[in-house]
């Protein structure tokens, strides 16, 4: 399987990759882009099955790569990895389409239980 | 208006809560912190709403700061560290706790924004304008500092009736 994980920064990246190995999920496909219009860009050249993307980031921010991969017709797996959980995030993501929506600080059972049904 | 107590308490909590799920306590080496004598360095954050506008800083010592970056990036205590993983790392411990901070005072101001995590080294002089409130912690076996500063409204208004 293969996972884009978009994020600006460098060492949320390395954690979130660090988390999925510790999580069982070590043996997939990983790619990373740096925001969410590089992020754009991944999902076209790298033809993820699932993104796991931040929020709040430069260019385009997570909910804008969504929005456009949906009006592109593109229904990619994508959940957030996010600082900021509050209800009205967690729902513009859900009618959004998004997965799910992990707040940071995150364990490697958080991410588990996030992508049960969705990893195999 | 939130109080610089409140957000130094959510703060401090939420700092003691990332560091209990991302960092190995048993393999950081200790680092105290003599604010006389130490290089400081950290990391800030604002969260700016229309009723609050405050800054949250986390510093330590310069070692200090680079053993809390590699508990987060999980190198190892040996491993050498570069200046843009360092910066980015200590960013992103202050994006972390800003964002929980932001969801335990979401119920007395739920328009807050985020503004960018920066990285600094030096120390940090708030203006006549503002408020400071701080306190000390230990984040895994490294002592710290967190600053918050935040608009004084008195003096603000104080600065008002004079420039009218």
């Amino acid at each position: 399987m293969k996972i884009l994980i978009v994020d600006d920064s460098k060492a949320m990246r390395m954690i979130v990759k660090r988390t999925l190995r510790q999580a069982g999920f070590g043996e997939h496909e990983f790619a990373e882009a740096v925001d969410g219009a590089n992020g754009y860009e991944q999902v076209e050249a790298f033809k993820p099955d699932l993104v796991l993307c931040d929020w709040n980031m430069p260019n385009m921010s997570g909910i804008e790569l969504l929005q456009k991969l949906k009006s592109d017709g593109n229904h990619v797996s994508f959940g957030f990895i996010t600082s900021e959980g509050t209800g009205e995030m967690r729902a513009t993501a859900a009618e959004n389409g998004a997965l799910f929506l992990i707040a940071k600080p995150f364990t490697a059972d958080t991410v588990k239980d996030a992508l049960k049904g969705i990893i195999s | 208006m939130i109080t610089g107590d409140t957000w130094l308490e959510a703060t401090t909590k939420s700092l003691q809560e990332m560091a209990d799920v991302y960092f190995d306590i048993g393999s950081m080496p200790k680092e105290g912190f003599d604010e006389e004598q130490d290089l400081k360095s950290g990391a800030m954050i604002g969260l700016v709403s229309p009723g609050n506008s405050v800054q949250i800083m986390l510093v330590a010592s310069r070692r200090g700061s680079e053993i809390l970056a590699k508990a987060l990036l999980g190198f190892e205590p040996d491993e050498a560290i570069d200046a843009g993983d360092l910066a980015d790392a200590l960013a992103e411990i202050v994006n972390i706790v800003a964002g929980m901070v932001k969801t335990v005072v979401n119920e007395q101001d739920g328009n807050l924004n985020l503004t960018l995590p920066t990285f600094m080294t030096g120390s940090c002089r708030p203006l006549g304008t503002q408020l400071v409130t701080e306190g000390r912690l230990t984040l895994g076996t490294v002592e710290a500092k967190v600053i918050v500063i935040h608009s004084n409204p008195e003096a603000n208004a104080k600065a008002r009736v004079s420039a009218a």
